[in-house]
C-alpha cells in the first residue's frame, strides 16, 4: 500500500513535470545525499570500477561544498585515490583530487595533480581551471591567466566562466567580470549543473555588484541565489552584508544568524558583532567577538585555516595586534596573493610599522583591483607615512567604489579624508569621535 | 644492565620526549568537525505508546554558543542543568513531529541527561539525551498503522543524522524506511569510511501492526499522580476515518499520559578523533620551523647522552675493554660509533619487527631474549679474553717473536688483525695476543654490537610514537640523534679510560699491574658483566627468579 502510494505520487509528479515542460531542468537534480547513496551502492556492486569511485568522490565533494564539513573532503580523497589505484591515468580523478587538495589550501599539491591531469588529458578545461585556481591563490597571476585562457579556449561553461570572471575582478575589470558571470549562470542552467553551483555563480555576481557599490543589484542577485538554493549560507551572508550597508540592521542580524546556524564562519560572526556594536548592544557584540576568537583558536588546533579572517578581525578591532601580524606573516609564507599582502600591510600598519607596510600595500594594489577595502587600507597607510596626497587619493577611491563598504570603516575613511582635506580641526575630529 | 627502575624512567623519558616533540596536538576534537550538531532518534513502537530516545551531540562551537546563550556551566552535575535540561527538552520537542495514522501525537520528556566531554584543546563538547514518550491510545488502529516522524531541529547544519526504529513487544513492522540498528552506538562512535558516510536521515516512515486486539486504554499514571480529569482523549474521535481535507486542516491531538518507567538515558563520550585537514597538519609541522627541529634533535641527543650515563649499554664493558687493551683514541671513537650504529639499528629493527609482527609477538617479550643473547656474547668474549691473557701469563716473554708460531696459530680462530701504533707490526699476524692485547677490530666490533644492540625502551617508544603519528622520517632522525648523544658519551668514557691507562702506565711504566693484572681484571669484569646482563634479562623475562 505504501509503495503504491509512492508510485502514484511519482507518476503524478513526472506527468506534471513533463506538462510543465523543460523550463527548469536543473530543479530535478538529486540531492548530494541521494547521489552519494547511489554511488556507494554502485561501488559495492563494482568494486573494481574506477569510474564508480570517481563518481562517488564527486558526490562527496559536492556534499562537502554544501555542508562545509571537512569529513566529506577526506572521504572524497579516499574515493579518488582508490580510483587512481585502479586506474592511475584517470585524468578526471586526478583533476578532482586536485580540487580536494585545493579546498584544503594545499595549493602546491593541487597544482601538481592538476598539471598531471592536463598532461594526461589536454582537452579537459576543468583541469586547467583548477590549476589556474591554485596559481591564483598563491599569487602567480600571470600563470593563472595563461592557464585560464587555455581553459576558456576549450570550453565556456559555468565553472570556466566563473573562474575567468574572478580573474577579471582581481584585475580591476568588474564590468567584464559581471558580463562573464551572467553568461556563466545562463550556461549553468542550460547544462543542468547542481543547484549549489549555480547559486554560487549568482552569489559571486552579487559580490561583484556589492564591491561596485550597487546595493540594489547585489541584493537582487543574492535573493536569486536563495531561491535557487534555499538557505544557501553564502547568499544569506551576502544579503546580510547588503542589508548592513543599507542600514537595515534587524534584517541583517537575522540573516547573519541564519548563516551562522548553518556554517559558523568567523567573518560572519565578526560582521554580526560589528552590527551589535554599532546599534548599541555591546553584550551581544562581545559574544560574537568571543565566538570569532573561539573558532580561530579551535581551528588552529584542528588545522583548518582561517588565518586571514582571524588576522583581519584582530587588526580591525585593534586587539592582539602582535598575533595578527604573526598570522599575516604565516599566511604570506605559503600564499603570496594580493590579499595576503594586504593583510600583512594592514597588520604592520596597526602595529605602528607603516613604513614597512608601504611596500606590502603596493604589492597588494598591483593588479588594480577595484576593492574599497584595499583602497581604504592604502589610504590609512599613506597617511601613516605622511604622504597626504596619496592618502587622500586612495580614501576617495575607496568611498567612490563603495560608499558603504564597511559598517565602521566607511566612516573612518570619511572622517580621515575630511581631516586630511583640512575641513576639520583636530578638536572637531575628537568631538565627532566621542559622539559616536 | 637495566634494572626495573631504570626501565620505567627510560620509558617515561622516551614517552615525554615523544609527546613533546612529535605530538603537539594529541587532544581529540569532535569526530564530525567542530561545528557539527549530530542527531540520533531511536523510535520504539509499543502496544500503547511510542518512545523516542533523542540524542544530540554538539561539537565545540555549538557547545560554546549554547553556553554563551544560556549561561550554563559545562559540568555534568551542576545544579543549574536541571532547569536547563527541562527547557531544552521542550525546545527540542518543538522541532520534532510524530504522527501515527495522521494524528499528531503529543509527547513529553521523561528522562533527560547531559554530559560534557573535552574536545579539541580540552574545549567542551556536549551530548544531550532525552527520552520522550507518547501514548498511542486508539491512534493506532487494529489493522495497519502508519507512523511518520520528522526531525526539524538544526536544519542544514552539518552532522551525523540517524534514525532507527525497533518493535516493542506485541508490535511487528511491515515496512520501515529506517534500519533497526544504528551505526553510531547512539552517537558515541562515528565510523566513517568510503562506503559508509555519515547518514543524513531526518525522516522516518514505519508501517506496523499490533498483535492481538486493540488494547484497553489504561490509565496508569505515576504514583501520586494528579487525578484522571486531566486526561481527555476521546477514542471515538481518534478512530474517525479522516478525510483528505480534514487531515490537512486539523491534526488530531491525543493527550498523552506519561509513564515513568522508561529506561534512563545513558550517554557516553565519543570514540573517534576529528577528521583533520590532512595537508595543514603536515604543513603546520613544517611550520615548526628549523629552530624547533634543531631543538628537538638536540633534546634527543641530550637524552641519548644522559641515557648513556645510566647503567647499561655496555658502558662499563667499553670502559673495561679499553682499559684492559691497549686501545687508542681511535679505538674509543670506533667503539663508540659501533655502539651507536648497533643501537640505532637495534631500535629500527625492533621497531620494524614490532610493527609487522605486532599481531604475533608482543615487543616486550623480545627484550629479554635480546638481553640474553647480548649478555652471553659479552660474557663469551670476556671469557675468551680472560683465557688468552691468563694463558699468556705463562709465557715469560712479553714480546712476541716471529718464531713463536705455535701459539700464534691457535689464536687466530677469533681475532682479526690488530691495528694501532702499539701494534706496529700489525701485518705480522703471527703475533699472538700480548698481555695487554692490542685491540683487534673483530673484538671491537663484537663488543660494540653486543653493547649497543639492546635497544633501550625510551628510544623504542620515540620511534613507535613517531610511526603512530605518521612522522616516521622525523622519528628516525630523532633516534639517530639519540644514538649520537649516546655515542658521544661512550666515546668520552672510552677516551677517559684510555688516558687513564696511559696515565697510569706513564707513572708505573709497563709494570706488571698495567701489563698484566689490569687486562686480566678487565676481561674478568667483562665476563662477569656479560653474565649479569644475561641473568638480568632472564629475570626480567620471569624465567629466573632470584631472591636477594
Amino acid at each position: 500500500m505504501h509503495t503504491l502510494r509512492i508510485a502514484r505520487v511519482l507518476i503524478v509528479a513526472s506527468i506534471s513535470l513533463l506538462a510543465l515542460g523543460l523550463g527548469t531542468p536543473w530543479a530535478q537534480a538529486p540531492t548530494p545525499d541521494q547521489t552519494i547513496r547511489l554511488y556507494q551502492r554502485q561501488v559495492l556492486r563494482k568494486p573494481h570500477d574506477a569510474g564508480a569511485y570517481y563518481r562517488l568522490g564527486d558526490a562527496y565533494i559536492q556534499k562537502a561544498r554544501e555542508s562545509g564539513d571537512v569529513t566529506y573532503f577526506n572521504l572524497a580523497e579516499q574515493a579518488l585515490r582508490k580510483a587512481l589505484d585502479i586506474s592511475p591515468r584517470f585524468s578526471d580523478a586526478l583533476r578532482h583530487l586536485a580540487y580536494v587538495l585545493y579546498s584544503r589550501h594545499d595549493f602546491a599539491g593541487a597544482a601538481t595533480e592538476a598539471r598531471k591531469a592536463t598532461e594526461l588529458n589536454p582537452a579537459d578545461p576543468h583541469a586547467y581551471g583548477i590549476l589556474g585556481d591554485a596559481y591564483l591563490e598563491v599569487g602567480k597571476y600571470t600563470e593563472a591567466e595563461a592557464t585560464y585562457r587555455r581553459m576558456i579556449d576549450l570550453d565556456s561553461d559555468l565553472y570556466s566562466l566563473s573562474r575567468l570572471s574572478g580573474l577579471k575582478s582581481l584585475r580591476g575589470d568588474p564590468e567584464g567580470a559581471i558580463a562573464d558571470l551572467q553568461r556563466a549562470i545562463k550556461a549553468g542552467k542550460t547544462e543542468g549543473r547542481p543547484r549549489e553551483s549555480i547559486a554560487w555563480g549568482q552569489w559571486q555576481l552579487g559580490s561583484e555588484y556589492f564591491s561596485l557599490g550597487n546595493l540594489q543589484e547585489a541584493g537582487a542577485r543574492y535573493l536569486e541565489a536563495l531561491s535557487t538554493y534555499p538557505n544557501y549560507y553564502r547568499a544569506l551572508a551576502g544579503l546580510a552584508q547588503v542589508r548592513t550597508a543599507q542600514k537595515r540592521f534587524p534584517e541583517a542580524i537575522e540573516l547573519y544568524q541564519r548563516a551562522i546556524a548553518i556554517i559558523p564562519q568567523p567573518d560572519y560572526a565578526a560582521a554580526l558583532g560589528d552590527i551589535y556594536a554599532r546599534i548599541g548592544r555591546p553584550e551581544e557584540a562581545r559574544r560574537q567577538y568571543d565566538l570569532v576568537e573561539y573558532i580561530g583558536y579551535l581551528n588552529s588546533l584542528n588545522k583548518i585555516l582561517y588565518n586571514r579572517e582571524l588576522g583581519a578581525f584582530y587588526a580591525d578591532h585593534d586587539i592582539k595586534l602582535t598575533e595578527a601580524l604573526d598570522l599575516a606573516r604565516k599566511e604570506l609564507e605559503y600564499r603570496r596573493d594580493i590579499y595576503a599582502y594586504d593583510l600583512l600591510a594592514w597588520t604592520l600598519h596597526k602595529n605602528g610599522k607603516s613604513q614597512e607596510a608601504h611596500p606590502a600595500m603596493t604589492e597588494a594594489l598591483k593588479l588594480g583591483t577595484k576593492d574599497a577595502r584595499l583602497f581604504f587600507h592604502a589610504g590609512m597607510i599613506y597617511r601613516g607615512i605622511g604622504e597626504t596626497e596619496k592618502a587622500k587619493e586612495h580614501l576617495r577611491r575607496a568611498l567612490a567604489t563603495n560608499p558603504s563598504f564597511h559598517i565602521f570603516h566607511a566612516e573612518v575613511a570619511e572622517r580621515t579624508l575630511q581631516e586630511l582635506e583640512g575641513q576639520l580641526t583636530l578638536r572637531e575630529i575628537q568631538e565627532k569621535g566621542r559622539g559616536q | 644492565m637495566a634494572n626495573r627502575g631504570f626501565v620505567s624512567r627510560g620509558r617515561i623519558a622516551g614517552l615525554t620526549l615523544a609527546l613533546i616533540l612529535l605530538a603537539p596536538r594529541l587532544s581529540f576534537a569532535h569526530p564530525l568537525g567542530n561545528f557539527s550538531i549530530s542527531h540520533y532518534t531511536g523510535i520504539r513502537v509499543e502496544q500503547d505508546a511510542v518512545e523516542l530516545r533523542y540524542f544530540v551531540d554538539m561539537a565545540e562551537i555549538p557547545t560554546f554558543q549554547e553556553i554563551q546563550e544560556t549561561g550554563i556551566v559545562p559540568e555534568a552535575e551542576h545544579p543549574g542543568l536541571t532547569g536547563y535540561l527541562a527547557r531544552k527538552a521542550e525546545t527540542l520537542r518543538e522541532g520534532l513531529v510524530l504522527e501515527v495514522n495522521t494524528s499528531q501525537l503529543r509527547f513529553q520528556s521523561e528522562s533527560r541527561e547531559v554530559i560534557f566531554s573535552p574536545g579539541a584543546g580540552g574545549l567542551p563538547t556536549m551530548k544531550l539525551g532525552i527520552v520522550y514518550r507518547a501514548r498511542l491510545d486508539g491512534a493506532a488502529s487494529t489493522g495497519l498503522s502508519h507512523l511518520r516522524y520528522r526531525d526539524a531541529n538544526f536544519p542544514d547544519r552539518a552532522g551525523w543524522k540517524e534514525i532507527v526504529a525497533v518493535e516493542g513487544p506485541g508490535i511487528s513492522f511491515v515496512s520501515s524506511s529506517v534500519p533497526e540498528r544504528d551505526r553510531s552506538t547512539q552517537l558515541t562512535d562515528y565510523p566513517t569510511d568510503l562506503l559508509n558516510s555519515p547518514p543524513q536521515t531526518l525522516e522516518a516512515v514505519v508501517t506496523f501492526t499490533r498483535e492481538g486486539s486493540a488494547p484497553v486504554v489504561a490509565m496508569i499514571g505515576p504514583p501520586g499522580s494528579p487525578s484522571p480529569e486531566s486526561f481527555s482523549p476521546l477514542p471515538s474521535e481518534a478512530k474517525e476515518p479522516a478525510s483528505g481535507t480534514e487531515r490537512a486542516v486539523r491534526p488530531r491531538e491525543v493527550e498523552a499520559r506519561v509513564q515513568t518507567d522508561a529506561k534512563p538515558v545513558r550517554l557516553q563520550t565519543n570514540q573517534q578523533a576529528t577528521p583533520r585537514n590532512a595537508f595543514t597538519e603536515l604543513m603546520t609541522t613544517k611550520e615548526l620551523g628549523v629552530g624547533i627541529v634543531l631543538f628537538a634533535l638536540a633534546a634527543a641527543a641530550g637524552l641519548g647522552a644522559f641515557h648513556a650515563l645510566e647503567p647499561g649499554h655496555g658502558k662499563t664493558v667499553v670502559a673495561a675493554y679499553l682499559v684492559g687493551s691497549r686501545g687508542t683514541a681511535w679505538h674509543a671513537l670506533l667503539l663508540g660509533l659501533i655502539v651507536t650504529a648497533s643501537h640505532t639499528a637495534g631500535v629500527y629493527l625492533l621497531g620494524a619487527v614490532t610493527l609487522y609482527a605486532s599481531r604475533y609477538v608482543v615487543p616486550e617479550r623480545l627484550y629479554p631474549w635480546l638481553g640474553v643473547i647480548s649478555g652471553l656474547t659479552v660474557a663469551g668474549l670476556g671469557f675468551y679474553l680472560f683465557l688468552r691473557r691468563y694463558a699468556s701469563k705463562n709465557h715469560p716473554h712479553a714480546h712476541a717473536h716471529p718464531h713463536e708460531h705455535g701459539h700464534g696459530h691457535h689464536q687466530h680462530g677469533f681475532v682479526g688483525h690488530s691495528h694501532g701504533p702499539e701494534g706496529a707490526h700489525a701485518s705480522d699476524h703471527h703475533r699472538h695476543g700480548k698481555p695487554g692485547d692490542a685491540v683487534s677490530l673483530a673484538q671491537l666490533f663484537a663488543l660494540g654490537v653486543t653493547g649497543g644492540i639492546i635497544p633501550c625502551p625510551a628510544a623504542l617508544v620515540v620511534l613507535l610514537s613517531a610511526v603512530a603519528l605518521r612522522r616516521i622520517g622525523f622519528g628516525l632522525l630523532l633516534i639517530l640523534a639519540f644514538s649520537v648523544g649516546l655515542a658521544a658519551v661512550l666515546i668520552a668514557i672510552g677516551l677517559l679510560m684510555i688516558y687513564a691507562r696511559r696515565f697510569m702506565s706513564r707513572f708505573q711504566g709497563e709494570g706488571l699491574l698495567i701489563s698484566h693484572w689490569l687486562p686480566l681484571t678487565s676481561s674478568a669484569v667483562i665476563t662477569v658483566l656479560g653474565v649479569a646482563i644475561a641473568v638480568q634479562a632472564l629475570v626480567s623475562a620471569g624465567i629466573l627468579q632470584i631472591r636477594l
